[in-house]
């Protein structure tokens, strides 16, 4: 099993003019679904081809069980890579496609055979094996790609963007399809995405990075409920966090947070513990807004977005701050409505205004 | 006159005739020298010169000028000869090209991009400034009347034309199938062999299309270089038939047929590959 390791890893393009990854470090355990999450252009892809060694790092270590591959170029790095757009050989049958890696280590024809037929039953191609991938469908093609990765039986396997050229339902499918074979080929995945969706449900740890940057690497849970920075906590999460620059003061009993023209009651000033007068950015997540006759804040409605299961209001608490809140769908709220409503304080977030990392916890 | 009265020329059913016209007129002045010799051919020898309307279609199929150009000349040698040195500068343009121009287009070197201008420079070079310094250099090798060096000769003409189509064609193909090749454990020399060639196949027969052909025509080189009678190649072969002071409807009649014969060969491969051809030229011309 591979446990990958990137130190301090730095890579630019245009003679150093553009810094795709900056100096990022990443410890990928042995049998982890790992996930780079980021917005185009944050350089999760750069990263990845660097683990494949399409692309070589200008500073820092990557590291294969332990062992430096700076140099060590893909065809002897023994990690398959799936492409955003499959990248299968057009001149090959499937079954040409999914043994094409075997043939090049030189394999007898009937092992690859076998082989072939194995990785086919179990991906559900047995029938498709002497089609062509211009005769396939987007997610015949994702499997045969998938096929061409497992046949060589790696310890790890690298996915960019794998799910990002299917619809909406065959993506939903392919999801857990590949976090099924995950389990079962107990392998290191390390998958690119830029859905957290997709980020959220499948992966044991989630890097995030902007920029080329890495802003956190934690687990799912961890990123969504502690996010290192506002950065992450906007990233994560839809609608996204509400955000509320401001002052923490103390008003009786309960601590509330004042700007220039508002004033947000947060709750009892015991479960904050957070110094007064400190300026400070509040992070609050829609579905932490609740809906109370005897809260001390109000929100008057502008958009409804009705999602079945869910509800979210976009609506203004006073002329210059909006803020979106999640409603019980039974609610049925209408544009022009108002709401009396409470923060729930043991989920709030407050990053430095500075510099947006994370400053303190909600007691 | 009315706008709304000549609305009709800018119809699409007239501007579809006028070009119709249009294209039909370039095509007959092109296509002229070609068909008169052809139609000269058949005419039979007697007709030759005349210059009555009357003639000009042969009145019944007469092959005598055929018969006359095979029986009095080696023009099925001079054609075999050129078939073989037409194949072989094909297939050395083509085991060149296709891996120079692979590493033109793929590979990450100093000098690449001078490299590349520099090759397709070459073409502004006439053919005759080159003439006496090739004449010299073979002659003194003594590699004149030899295959091998019109071979050669022919190949140092093509290959700038079809490294550059190739190179064109290969920014066609998704770098994503050259790195899948490499993930799969293929070297350079594979990926170029398994993936890159096997999909690159209209490319390589438009750049080997336009070898044959221009090797087939070449004509300066094989008449500086290849003075046995045995081994001509084609072109050479039919300009030995006129002398300047035999022009008599006899020798006239062979040559218009020996033409024809010599012709043949490029004419119907390059009705074959000709849409690779233009898919080929093209790849080359649409890129950015």
């Amino acid at each position: 099993m591979s446990t990958i390791s990137l130190s301090h890893i730095t890579k630019s393009f245009g003679r150093g003019k553009v810094i795709a990854v900056n100096d990022v470090t990443l410890e990928i355990p042995s049998d982890h679904f790992v996930v780079l999450l980021g917005p185009s252009g944050c350089g999760k892809s750069t990263t990845l081809r660097m683990i494949a060694g399409l692309e070589k790092p200008d500073h820092g270590e990557i590291r294969i069980n332990d062992r430096v591959v700076n140099d060590v170029p893909p065809q002897r790095r023994n990690l398959p890579f799936v492409f955003q757009n499959y990248a299968l050989y057009p001149h090959m049958s499937v079954a040409g496609n999914i043994g094409f890696p075997l043939k090049m280590q030189g394999v007898s024809r009937t092992e690859i055979q076998r082989r072939v037929a194995d990785v086919g039953q179990t991906l559900g191609l047995g029938e498709l094996l002497e089609r062509y991938p211009a005769q396939l469908s987007g997610g015949e093609r994702q499997r045969v790609a998938l096929g061409r990765a497992i046949i060589r039986d790696p310890d790890a396997f690298l996915l960019d963007e794998p799910l990002s050229n299917l619809d909406a339902q065959l993506r939903g499918d392919m999801r857990l399809e590949l976090a099924q074979l995950q389990k079962r080929l107990q392998a290191t995945f390390i998958f690119v995405t830029h859905d957290q969706v997709e980020a959220m449900t499948l992966a044991d740890k989630i890097a995030i990075m902007r920029n080329g940057v890495l802003h956190q690497y934690a687990k799912p849970d961890e990123i969504y409920h502690r996010p290192a920075d506002r950065f992450v906590a906007g990233f994560i999460g839809s609608p996204m966090m509400n955000f509320i620059e401001g002052n923490v003061e103390r008003e009786g009993e309960n601590a509330v947070l004042k700007t220039s023209d508002l004033s947000l009651t947060l709750g009892p000033i015991t479960d904050i513990s957070v110094m007064e007068h400190q300026k400070l950015v509040l992070g609050v997540r829609p579905e932490h807004l609740l809906i109370s006759p005897d809260g001390d804040n109000e929100l008057t409605v502008e958009i409804v977005e009705t999602l079945g299961s869910q509800t979210f209001v976009y609506g203004k608490l006073n002329a210059s701050q909006r803020l979106s809140m999640g409603v019980d769908p039974a609610v049925r709220p209408v544009v022009g409505d108002s709401f009396k409503f409470r923060v729930n304080t043991k989920s709030l977030h407050f990053f430095s205004p500075e510099n947006g990392k994370r400053i303190i916890e909600s007691a | 006159m009315t706008i709304n009265s000549i609305g009709w020329l800018r119809s699409p059913g007239f501007r579809q005739s006028y070009f119709t016209v249009l294209g039909l007129i370039a095509m007959l002045v092109i296509i002229f020298p070609f068909l008169w010799i052809v139609l000269s051919s058949l005419r039979g020898v007697d007709d030759f010169f005349s210059l009555e309307l009357s003639n000009a279609l042969p009145k019944t199929l007469d092959l005598t000028s055929y018969k006359l150009a095979f029986g009095r000349s080696q023009l099925v040698r001079w054609v075999g000869n050129s078939l073989f040195i037409a194949t072989g500068t094909t297939l050395l343009s083509l085991t060149v090209s296709a891996p120079a121009a692979f590493a033109i287009a793929r590979l990450r070197f100093k000098g690449r991009r001078a490299g590349a201008v520099i090759l397709i420079s070459s073409y502004a070079i006439p053919s005759i400034m080159l003439a006496i310094p090739v004449f010299v250099l073979l002659t003194t090798l003594r590699l004149n009347n030899s295959y091998f060096a019109l071979i050669l000769l022919h190949a140092t003409f093509t290959i700038p034309f079809t490294t550059w189509v190739l190179q064109d064609f290969y920014h066609s193909i998704p770098a994503d199938l050259e790195e899948a090749g490499y993930i799969d454990g293929a070297s350079l020399r594979q990926v170029l062999w398994c993936i890159i060639l096997p999909l690159s196949v209209p490319g390589l027969l438009a750049a080997g299309a336009y070898s044959f052909i221009l090797s087939w025509t070449e004509f300066l080189f094989a008449f500086l270089l290849v003075q046995s009678n045995d081994a001509f190649t084609a072109p050479v072969g039919v300009h030995a038939f006129f002398t300047g002071r035999n022009a008599t409807e006899s020798v006239m009649a062979q040559l218009m047929a020996a033409s024809v014969v010599v012709s043949l060969p490029s004419v119907v491969i390059f009705a074959y590959f000709q849409r690779y051809l233009v898919s080929g030229f093209l790849t080359g011309a649409v890129k950015g």
